[in-house]
């Protein structure tokens, strides 16, 4: 067995997570609660494969790393120095997307997309912070009209809209 | 043979309505303009675009579907050719050889030959579509629920194992597909699976939300990992895009091989365009003579022209058995399967009967989409070329914006918001760790109709399993999976032998 190196430790954390995954699918479909009237094929057939196939590969990923070979992303070479992933940005990114998911329905949608646009730009490097601001509301605005508008899809007013659209009732 | 003309020029008639045409076009112009920019594909173009089609028309929306579809591929190789950024692994060969060949100053001829090459492998495969879908939609009627079980999982493990460099990570793909396709309540019983008390999730995972989530969010995670400070050279297309006399000799037989090559490879489950444009880039520099040969790896001209050729023919394929079977064979064609269905169009055998108008107008429009993306490529390639130039920042935050926006608007719903920030998380993984994506979202659709499949054919038999393997559709398919499973290692094993002995 070769010597794993700080790459290969990463897959072998991520092929035990998805070897977790396969465990909580067998525990999930085994408190499965089964209907009364009776069927030929059990709810539970489907599960329990998926979940052996899920199984067997995770621990075939982990052991392709133990010996040596290590997942490589599409487009670089095998013997290309592994670097290390920039997190910062990263979490950047994941925050601001989170930090949509989270306002959408509270602020509407014109504030939290400008806000995860601004915060997407920022990561990748937009240095002038209070112009890709206004463009990000602008981009936010110009996304919200013409789809409320032009395309009759609803999406979560903003306050202001919300406030003036109960005042003119 | 001709019994399908009538048809197919009804639906010429259909899509000719001014108010289609405008469809068409506005899907060729949005699905080019999303198909250039950068890192992405036709499969999240039209992922990104599901949004705008919700309240059209459905004929008119499979117009624009089918229009976005060769708009987006168009697209995808004009900014491989020009900026070395293949937006998905069809158009790899192409970044590769048509770049070498817009370095070296033949950029123009380079974007020409793609784009005729495209037309003319569309145009081809749209017709030979027209001819074959039918056919096969005729066979497939009689196909029972074990023949349909068997071919679904045949594409799993076409899907799974031709994919990417490593087997067992295609196959993991494809297992995790599975897992999220079990999510929700169980069609027949009604059993909640992997819900976890979530209200939302009973109704399963809404495929469009991973597509999108997967390739744009992931794409954008995996960028952000490593090449956040990376640099842009954009290669300037002077004078025209036009080809020489030269050219065109060199390039028409790559378009014909390219098209030969692609189209059945799209029919049968290969795992979408990678393997078509591969073969026919080694096809070309095979047959290549004397100083056109010295020039691949550089920038040949019949490097470009059969990929491309081959690319589009593949696409073109791939639809036969989505309208056909209702069978996926590639991400792109999984990602149009949603698109139907969202309409409650269920493509496979019964659609030629319940549907016939609607599929004839797609195949219809699928020419004139193809026709006006000719028009409109060419000509307008300038204006194409300045959106490479948008700040990476602006691009990467509108394609967030936009993956957001598909992600929600679907459903309005805001679990499908945490659905996609979770897959996002799930492509970045896969990249990093060189799992392929394409079985993945295989998996997340056919999964839940393999099991649909087995329990209707269990039901026929009261429970018996030897109706799985009876019929001679079945035990085909069986042995061939058997054969793509034992015949690799065996040959591996056998050419280790070789070499050791040598």
């Amino acid at each position: 067995m070769k010597k794993v190196s700080q790459a290969g430790k990463g897959e072998l954390v991520f092929a035990g997570a998805l070897f977790l995954v396969s465990l909580v699918v067998y525990w999930d479909t085994h408190r499965l609660v089964l209907p009364t009237n009776n069927t030929i094929v059990s709810p539970r057939t489907f599960p329990y494969v998926v979940a052996t196939l899920l199984l067997i590969t995770s621990l075939g990923v982990a052991l392709e790393v133990l010996r040596g070979r290590p997942g490589v992303p599409e487009g670089t070479e095998a013997d290309t120095p592994f670097q290390k992933a920039d997190f910062r940005t990263m979490g950047i990114i994941v925050i601001a997307i989170a930090l949509h998911v989270f306002l959408l329905e509270r602020t509407g949608y014109i504030i939290s997309a400008a806000i995860s646009f601004w915060g997407v730009a920022y990561a990748f490097g937009a240095k002038r912070i209070i112009r890709s601001g206004v463009i990000a509301l602008i981009f936010a605005a110009l996304v919200y009209f013409s789809f409320t508008k032009l395309l009759d899809i609803q999406l979560p007013q903003w306050f202001l809209e919300k406030w003036l659209s109960k005042v003119g009732a | 043979m001709f019994d399908n003309f009538g048809p197919l020029l009804d639906g010429f008639s259909q899509a000719f309505v001014f108010s289609n045409l405008i469809y068409g076009f506005i899907g060729t112009f949005l699905g080019t303009l999303v198909g250039v920019l950068p890192g992405i594909g036709p499969a999240l173009a039209i992922g990104l675009l599901l949004p705008i089609t919700l309240t059209v028309q459905p004929t008119q929306a499979l117009i624009m579907f089918a229009a976005i579809y060769y708009g987006a591929m168009y697209g995808g190789s004009t900014t491989s050719i020009l900026l070395n950024t293949p937006g998905e692994s069809g158009s790899v060969i192409t970044a590769v050889e048509g770049n070498k060949m817009a370095r070296a100053g033949r950029a123009g001829a380079a974007l020409a030959t793609s784009a005729i090459g495209s037309f003319i492998a569309g145009s081809i495969a749209t017709l030979l579509l027209a001819l074959a879908a039918p056919q096969l939609a005729e066979i497939a009627i009689t196909v029972q629920p074990a023949g349909f079980l068997a071919l679904i999982i045949t594409a799993f493990a076409t899907v799974g194992t031709l994919l990417g460099s490593s087997r067992i990570r295609g196959l993991v793909s494809l297992a995790v597909g599975l897992t999220i396709g079990l999510v929700g309540a169980d069609l027949q019983s009604g059993s909640l699976r992997l819900t976890f008390g979530n209200a939302s999730a009973i109704d399963g995972i809404e495929t469009v939300t991973v597509i999108v989530a997967l390739f744009a969010l992931g794409e954008v995670l995996y960028l952000a990992s490593r090449f956040k400070h990376e640099e842009w050279q954009v290669i300037p297309v002077d004078g025209g895009t036009s080809m020489s006399k030269k050219d065109w000799k060199r390039s028409w037989k790559p378009w014909l091989r390219g098209t030969a090559i692609g189209f059945p490879l799209g029919i049968i489950p290969a795992g979408g365009s990678e393997v078509p444009t591969f073969l026919s880039y080694a096809v070309e520099k095979k047959l290549a003579k004397g100083e056109h040969k010295e020039e691949f790896g550089k920038g040949a001209i019949e490097g470009v022209a059969g990929p491309e050729a081959a690319n589009n023919a593949n696409a073109a394929g791939a639809l036969v058995p989505l309208l056909a079977l209702g069978l996926p064979t590639s991400a792109t064609a999984a990602v149009v399967l949603v698109a139907f269905q969202s309409y409650q169009i269920q493509p496979g055998p019964l659609l030629f009967q319940t549907n016939p108008d609607l599929v004839w107008a797609l195949i219809a429009s699928l020419f004139i989409g193809n026709t006006l993306l000719l028009v409109l490529n060419l000509p307008f390639i300038r204006f194409w070329v300045k959106l490479l130039y948008i700040p990476r920042p602006y691009l990467y935050a509108g394609i967030t914006t936009f993956a957001l926006l598909g992600a929600y608007a679907l459903n309005n719903s805001i679990f499908d918001l945490q659905v996609a920030l979770a897959m996002g998380v799930v492509g970045y993984l896969f990249r990093r760790f060189g799992v392929p994506i394409t079985p993945l979202v295989i998996g997340v659709i056919l999964g839940p109709l393999a099991e649909l499949y087995y329990k209707r054919a269990l039901q026929i038999s009261q429970g018996d399993h030897a109706i799985l393997f009876a019929g001679p559709l079945t035990k085909t398919l069986y042995i061939f999976l058997l054969l793509i499973i034992i015949i690799p290692p065996i040959y591996r094993r056998m050419k280790k032998g070789a070499k050791a002995q040598a």
